[in-house]
């Protein structure tokens, strides 16, 4: 029998009805409960069968929940996940400073892994899924619904730290269900702190009139009553200045600057400090009127400064520089000497005296040498009255004596002493002269007085000027006179005793040294700016010969009557 | 014979009143002579005290004005030469003293006590210590001590008080006490020790008034001229004066550097 034609007449028909049986269609509104046939890459499946699984199934629609389809399968009661985005990665080189923007980017390609196709219970997402990024299953982002074409994202990052799983998640069932990425790891570094930058040196003091600068030390030192340096921008950024070794007698300082790019960082403003900036000095000590400057702290001269020293702490270390504070009062200084106060009330000796010749021990005290008391006047924060002592009261009210003025102890003499009067310097003479005219002392007549010890007292306010380098006659001179000058040319003045009742010292940048003494029992005038002024502008030391040569003269006797019967 | 007795009765009242009123007016008279005559007897007795008195300072003046090497001289006036005046003498100590106190000084004013012999200055006090006394009125003040040596050079200063007149430091500490000297009480002395080479100590007062006593067991030098004077009046009334000079002193005010 030949089997062939059985193989090729009915085998094959049979098989095509079959076949056929499975392509014909059906009515949309009836279903087969077989199992539908495979499908997948080289067949598919006719409407109403979808490809689940590679069986074609009739499709489920959302209200199909839990419908059998045959083949074990039923319609599906929730939606498939998409699938899940690739190639999840950071595109950008992201900075220190919170809040600290990362932008991601991932792959996505659309349709669903399970579902395999649309028409199978809940909708599986092709293109319109939801993305969003999480950090260890915490969401970073909102949900947002993003274009195949543009799948990115920027995560505003507000702490620093080490976020080891972040990954993009796709959901289209408002992360009901979702599929995400492989994780990365994205680690936020803190900035590195600026380091604290530290400005220090030496407290200064400047003349008024030259550039002459001196360092405080330990024996002279300032006492602060501000010391502040205040930046530009002050966003995050605490200066501490403190003076060395207390305020009270300061001759360093020290400002440290915290410049806070960390802890500053903080919601809502994560501010930060700017790192190069300017910082303005405001700083004052007792007694000195003008307010101290930054100087070069090397520096011996302290040149005229800005107030303003630049700082940028990107580039740390100790900057070093001076404060310099500018003295700017004329002052006087005695030695062997006592004082009281007829008219001023206050001589400010500066915190760095310095020596006005080989007689001036340099030291921080009004009077020098074998000191007596200082009575009525202030002498500033700095210097004592004088050394070891320190006698004196600065509130003490002296009692106006008997002689308070030239004219009263003219009376005397002219009831109690012998005296001559004369009509010309050049008549000058041993005893007591009167003169009723203006006087000089000058080059020309000075050597008149010499081998003589002489009381010249000048009447009816006549003037008496000084009106050369230096006087210094071999005898003892006492003036007296109701105004005398001192020319700006004058620099000794020595054997002699300058009272008047208004003694106007002209001015001149030289310094002024009377070995005798001064009694201005007015008004006084020094007007002398030594260049350097922290050498006293008059320097006057005591010297007891002219009294003792001129007693019989400048003196008084005190008489006591008694009735003894 | 009514009217008779009756004038007689009141002219005897009238002679009564008038001889009371005579007789009080007699009263009144005397009183006032008697007055009178004391007042101008008072009177003249204080012209004549004033006379002497003005007679025996004029001898003072002259013993002044009559100096001997710088001493002024025992002077004589006799009866002729002052009106009203018998006689004026005066006697002028040169004896020294281990105690001199002086009169009160005014506060910042100060004293100059000679440790030399004034006014030639060639020999210098030395020997036993130098007690200073003060703190002769209700305050306690405080002195400042200047030596002026031989050479006219400072020597020495001090600020001696126990009162906080002056602040500082090293002051010399006096002892408290009633110390009477020369008919003062000082309440405070103080022991400068033994000076010698030196021309003058010179003492300021600060604070306030208070007299000044100056003691050693050593005669000082004269710190001035003591010069009594009598002077008698013709009619015999006479008076006594004693006047104290001190050598010259230097004025705080001109020896205090001042401004």
């Amino acid at each position: 029998m030949d089997l062939s034609f059985i193989k090729n007449k009915l085998v094959l028909p049979l098989f095509a009805l079959f076949l056929l049986a499975f392509f014909v269609p059906q009515s949309a509104h009836g279903y087969y409960r077989l199992c539908g046939g495979p499908c997948g890459t080289y067949y598919t499946c006719n409407s109403p069968y979808v490809c689940v699984g590679a069986i074609c199934l009739q499709a489920c629609s959302a209200d199909n929940c839990g419908e059998s389809r045959g083949c074990s399968r039923t319609c599906p009661c929730t939606s498939f996940a998409p699938l899940a985005p690739t190639n999840f990665r950071v595109t950008n080189t992201y900075t220190n400073d919170l809040p600290i923007s990362v932008n991601f980017a991932w792959d996505f390609l659309g349709g669903t892994q399970t579902c395999g196709a649309t028409g199978w219970g809940l909708n599986c997402s092709g293109n319109n899924n939801n993305f969003r990024i999480e950090d260890s299953g915490t969401p970073l982002t909102t949900t947002t619904t993003l274009t195949s074409a543009s799948r990115v994202t920027t995560v505003n990052f507000t702490t620093w730290g080490n976020h080891p799983s972040v990954k993009v998640c796709a959901s289209n069932d408002n992360f009901a269900t979702k599929t995400c990425s492989s994780a990365l790891s994205v680690t936020l570094t803190a900035p590195t702190p600026y380091p604290t930058i530290v400005i220090s040196g030496s407290f200064k003091q400047k003349s008024s009139n030259s550039n002459v600068c001196y360092n405080a030390t330990s024996q002279n030192y300032f006492t602060v009553t501000k010391l502040a340096v205040t930046p530009a921008s002050p966003n995050c950024i605490t200066p501490v200045c403190n003076s060395l070794p207390n305020s009270t007698t300061a001759y360093n300082f020290s400002c440290n600057i915290t410049f806070d790019n960390v802890g500053c960082q903080t919601a809502p403003n994560y501010l930060r400090p700017t790192p190069g900036q300017n910082f303005t000095l405001s700083t004052t000590v007792k007694d000195y009127a003008q307010a101290g400057q930054w100087v070069d702290s090397s520096s011996t001269t302290c040149k005229t400064a800005s107030p303003i020293v630049a700082i940028d702490a990107t580039h740390p270390g100790t900057v070093s520089r001076g404060i310099s504070f500018n003295y700017n009062s004329r002052w006087i200084k005695l030695k062997d000497s006592a004082f009281v106060k007829s008219i001023s009330s206050t001589n400010y000796v500066p915190a760095i005296p310095k020596s006005y010749d080989a007689d001036d021990d340099g030291s921080l005290n009004f009077i020098i040498g074998k000191a007596g008391s200082s009575l009525g006047l202030n002498i500033g924060s700095y210097a004592k009255f004088s050394a070891t002592n320190n006698w004196g009261a600065v509130d003490y009210s002296p009692q106006a004596q008997k002689y308070k003025s030239t004219s009263s102890f003219l009376e005397y003499i002219k009831s109690k002493k012998e005296h001559q009067t004369i009509t010309s310097i050049n008549n000058v003479s041993t005893g007591i002269n009167l003169i009723d005219a203006d006087v000089e002392i000058n080059n020309n007549n000075k050597s008149i007085f010499d081998g003589k010890n002489v009381v010249l007292f000048l009447l009816n306010n006549k003037k008496l000027t000084f009106n050369l380098t230096s006087f210094a006659p071999s005898g003892s001179v006492m003036f007296f006179a109701t105004n005398i000058d001192i020319k700006g040319n004058v620099q000794t003045i020595s054997n002699a005793i300058v009272l008047g009742d208004n003694i106007n010292l002209l001015a001149s940048t030289q310094g002024l040294k009377i070995t005798g003494n001064l009694i201005a029992q007015k008004t006084i005038s020094n007007n002398r700016e030594v260049a350097d002024n922290s050498k006293p502008s008059i320097f006057i030391v005591f010297n007891p010969k002219p009294y003792v040569d001129l007693l019989p003269y400048i003196s008084s006797s005190i008489y006591d009557w008694k009735q003894i019967q | 014979m009514t009217g008779n007795k009756s004038n007689k009765s009141e002219s005897g009242q009238v002679l009564l009143v008038t001889i009371m009123l005579l007789a009080t007016a007699l009263t009144v008279v005397m009183t006032n002579a008697f007055k009178s005559i004391t007042d101008t007897q008072t009177t003249k007795l204080e012209e004549e005290s004033q006379k002497a008195l003005a007679a025996a300072e004029a001898g003072i003046e002259q013993s002044l004005n009559q100096k001997t090497a710088g001493t002024p001289a025992n002077i004589t006036i006799g009866e002729q030469e002052l009106s009203g005046i018998k006689a004026v003498s005066t006697n002028v100590v040169t004896t020294t003293s281990k105690l001199y106190t002086t009169p009160l000084l005014a506060k910042d004013s100060q004293y100059t006590f000679y440790l030399t012999n004034y006014p030639n200055a060639s020999t210098y006090w030395s020997g036993s210590n130098l007690i200073i006394y003060y703190y002769s009125e209700n305050n306690n003040p405080a002195l400042e001590v200047t030596l002026i040596d031989k050479n006219n050079s400072l020597f020495d200063r001090k600020i001696i008080q126990d009162a906080s007149v002056v602040s500082g430091s090293n002051f010399s500490s006096p002892t408290s006490g009633s110390y009477a000297k020369d008919g003062i009480t000082f309440k405070r002395k103080f022991d400068l020790g033994a000076i010698s080479n030196n021309k003058l100590l010179i003492v300021r007062v600060l604070g306030s008034t208070t007299r000044l006593g100056f003691e050693s067991a050593t005669d000082f030098f004269k710190q001035g001229e003591v010069i009594s004077s009598e002077a008698k009046t013709s009619t015999n009334v006479v008076k006594k004066v004693e006047l104290r000079q001190s050598y010259p002193q230097i004025p705080a005010e001109f020896f205090v550097t001042s401004f």
